[in-house]
């Protein structure tokens, strides 16, 4: 470095001191030392004297993300962050007295640093970030409308995360939230029609239109009709499980021509009994039941053996239910209706026993030949060797026919009784 | 025993049978009970205490007792007919199995013994036994030489009269079971005989088959229209007839529906309209064969008639069936 100071070249200063400079005078050929002594002197590029910054209080106290908070202190000018805790904020320096920032998402309650060149201050006591505000859930739509226990509804809406509870109709269910905004749930055996409700820690929604839960069973009624009604559920039964047997391999391929003739004629006999019975009922004026959904998951059609044996069990069950509701029917001419149908089902029952074994068209399993009834129906309690064939009670009867219906079909005769 | 006068009491159907009953469930309670304490071959006393508590001295309950005699009657009809059933060697030949035979004749002797002890224990007598010595089933009147003879030697024509014996009996116990309506315990005990006749039936007409073709397996056999000696195991129209039409027509024809309950009446096998209903207009059942809407439903038959026709089978002298 080199100046001209009085005429002179200074070659070369030395810093002795905040105010002294120490230099070599140059004249000529020659240097002089000597010293400068300079009065208020300020070296212009260095600040003032550094002190560090103080936090005197902020306010709000609490707060949630992104709300804004004013700090007050000293020193806070050239402050180059704020922290909340460990997190860093968008800060804003009002004055050496005010900083301005905002909580940031994320950070938890702590206390504020701030931080400038000429060192730190954090406050004394805590800022405390409150949660976001509590948000309560909705629900948009829920899909299906209507459905049976057992089955899985989802569930739209918002802000279903963390939800705790959901009723349907009142009665509980267990959600399972898919996200913020799906929940499936399964319809409770015991679920009534009414809103679904779903419950956050936030809140609770409630749906606007009822979730309907279809009956799981098919009430065949009361009085006569409710005894057509049985006779159709069974016909019905019988009716879906030759039209199925006719398009299994058994009767398709393997089945004797003797046996497909039998299998056809049951086939239209049973049909025909379905059809009449949906029509006697609605002649009568009374409500034919819904057409039932079977289910023969545990019939193989493609086995002759798992055919005729399934067969066997719904010609003798039906004998058996027609000759236990004999009993209920007030009707002389019903009565008299349900007789003409019972023996074609018994001679049903006698062939297709025959074509399972020859010689069993009739049996103890389904008469009292050698040993005495034992049935629920108590006319039936004849003694062994008197050859009643049994009569089965509607209960008893549909105990077995349900095993062969879809729930939603399976049938409900306490009414009959 | 008029027959007729028969029908004229069972038109006086018990109105108060329930008041009689302590009531339709206590009764069942009372028979369950009792299945529960007795052997089994008490159960029939049992059982009739019940319907004696409910209709004894009951002038009404007498006709009930008179349906069931009727009943009765044809029962001793089939029970003496299989009795006399040619000897097992003879079905052997013919390959229809004696056990079948004999399963059937077994039946129809505890049907008779059942409805002795129920008629019995109403406080009404049943009819008595009335002998081999009454029937005739070569239908020629006590002559034994009509035009069945044989029919004990001849497993064919007994397998004939077999049919028509257990057709005549289905229909016989489908007219009879409305006049039983009121007692319900006694109409259930009516209609477990009924589809045991049913199944014989359904079992003689496929033995029938088996024997068109001497099969062994006569369920392997496919019938052949018009049926009257391959029949279907299940009336088919009319059968043409049956298999003897000048002996057989009446049992699948229509029956006499003078005095029959209100409603009821008694039509041809062939019948295909049932409560009203056209059975062949019905939906889903238009492709069906025209067979079908026959075979569907059984046809009752009025005691009158029944009573007639089994009059073919028993001696000149005898009221057994007048």
């Amino acid at each position: 470095m080199a100046f001209h100071l009085l005429g002179s070249t200074i070659q070369e200063n030395i810093k002795r001191g905040p105010s002294r400079r120490s230099f070599l005078r140059y004249s000529g050929a020659s240097a002089v030392a000597g010293s400068l002594w300079l009065a208020s002197c300020t070296k212009k590029n260095d600040p003032a004297v550094a002190t560090p910054p103080t936090i005197a209080s902020f306010t709000p106290a609490s707060g949630m993300a992104g709300a804004t908070v004013t700090l007050t202190g000293t020193a806070l000018s050239g402050a180059t962050a704020v922290l909340l805790g460990t997190v860093a904020t968008s800060f804003t320096v009002v004055s050496a007295t005010s900083i301005t920032f905002t909580v940031p998402a994320g950070a938890q309650t702590n206390p504020i640093t701030v931080a400038t060149p000429a060192g730190s201050a954090t406050s004394s006591a805590p800022f405390t970030v409150t949660a976001a505000p509590a948000t309560a859930p909705t629900i948009t739509s829920f899909t299906p409308t209507s459905a049976l226990p057992g089955a899985t509804v989802t569930v739209t809406g918002t802000n279903f995360t963390g939800a705790t509870a959901l009723t349907v109709g009142g009665v509980a269910a267990v959600p399972t939230v898919a996200s913020a905004t799906t929940i499936t749930f399964v319809v409770p055996t015991t679920a009534v029609t009414g809103p679904l409700v779903v419950t956050t820690p936030s809140g609770t929604a409630t749906s606007t239109t009822s979730f309907t839960v279809l009956p799981s069973t098919v009430n065949v009624g009361s009085g006569d009709a409710g005894v057509l009604n049985y006779a159709y559920a069974l016909e019905q039964l019988e009716a879906a499980f030759y039209t199925q047997v006719r398009t299994g391999t058994y009767y398709t391929g393997s089945s004797t021509r003797a046996e497909q003739s039998v299998l056809d004629d049951l086939y239209y006999h049973e049909v025909i009994h379905r059809e009449f019975f949906k029509a006697a009922i609605t002649a009568a004026g009374a409500t034919p039941i819904k057409d039932l959904t079977v289910n023969f998951s545990s019939i193989n059609f493609n086995d002759r053996t798992s055919v005729l044996s399934a067969a066997r069990s719904f010609e003798d069950l039906g004998v058996a239910a027609y000759n236990g509701v004999a009993q209920y029917i007030t009707s002389a001419a019903y009565l008299h209706l349900a007789t003409k149908v019972v023996s074609v089902e018994a001679r049903h029952a006698a062939i297709i026993r025959d074509l399972v074994a020859e010689g069993t068209f009739i049996g103890n399993d389904i008469a009292t030949l050698t040993s005495a009834s034992t049935s629920a129906v108590a006319a039936n309690n004849a003694p062994a060797g008197s050859s009643l064939e049994r009569a089965l009670s509607p209960t008893e009867v549909v105990a077995i026919a349900n095993n062969f219906l879809a729930v939603g079909s399976k049938l409900d005769v306490s009414g009959l009784v | 025993m008029n027959i007729l006068s028969i029908l004229a009491d069972i038109e006086h159907v018990d109105p108060e049978v329930y008041d009689r009953l302590d009531s339709r469930r206590a009764v069942f309670r009372h028979l369950t009970g009792l299945g529960q304490k007795l052997t089994a071959a008490a159960l029939p006393l049992a059982v009739g205490a019940v319907f004696n508590k409910a209709y004894a001295q009951s002038p009404v309950g007498a006709s009930v007792a008179e349906v069931l005699n009727f009943a009765l009657r044809l029962e001793y009809l089939e029970a003496y007919f299989y009795a006399l059933r040619p000897l097992p060697g003879i079905f052997s030949v013919a390959n229809v199995n004696p056990d079948t035979m004999a399963l059937i004749a077994t039946d129809e002797r505890n049907h008779v013994q059942f409805l002795r002890t129920v008629i019995g224990s109403l406080g009404a007598t049943p009819v008595a036994d009335p002998g081999a010595s009454t029937f005739d089933f070569t239908a020629g009147k006590g002559s034994n030489a009509g035009d069945f003879s044989g029919y004990n030697r001849n497993v064919t024509i007994f397998l004939t009269l077999a049919q028509l014996f257990e057709d005549l009996g289905v229909r016989a116990y489908k007219g009879a079971a409305p006049l039983l309506a009121t007692n319900k315990a006694v109409l259930t005990a009516a209609l477990n005989i009924h589809s045991v006749e049913a199944r014989h039936a359904s079992q003689i007409r496929t033995l029938r088959r088996g024997l068109a073709f001497g099969s062994a397996t006569p369920s392997q056999v496919t019938p052949v229209a018009p049926y009257t000696t391959v029949p279907k195991s299940w009336i088919s129209g009319t059968d043409n007839g049956g298999p003897v039409p000048t002996y057989s027509a009446a049992i699948y024809n229509a029956g006499n529906n003078t005095g029959a309950t209100a409603s009821i009446s008694f039509p041809a096998e062939n019948n295909t309209v049932q409560g009203g209903i056209n059975l062949a207009n019905l939906p889903g059942a238009s492709a069906f064969p025209a067979s079908a809407f026959s075979e569907a439903f059984d046809e009752g038959l009025d005691v009158g008639t029944v009573s007639a026709i089994a009059k073919t089978f028993v001696v000149a002298t005898s009221s057994f069936f007048s």
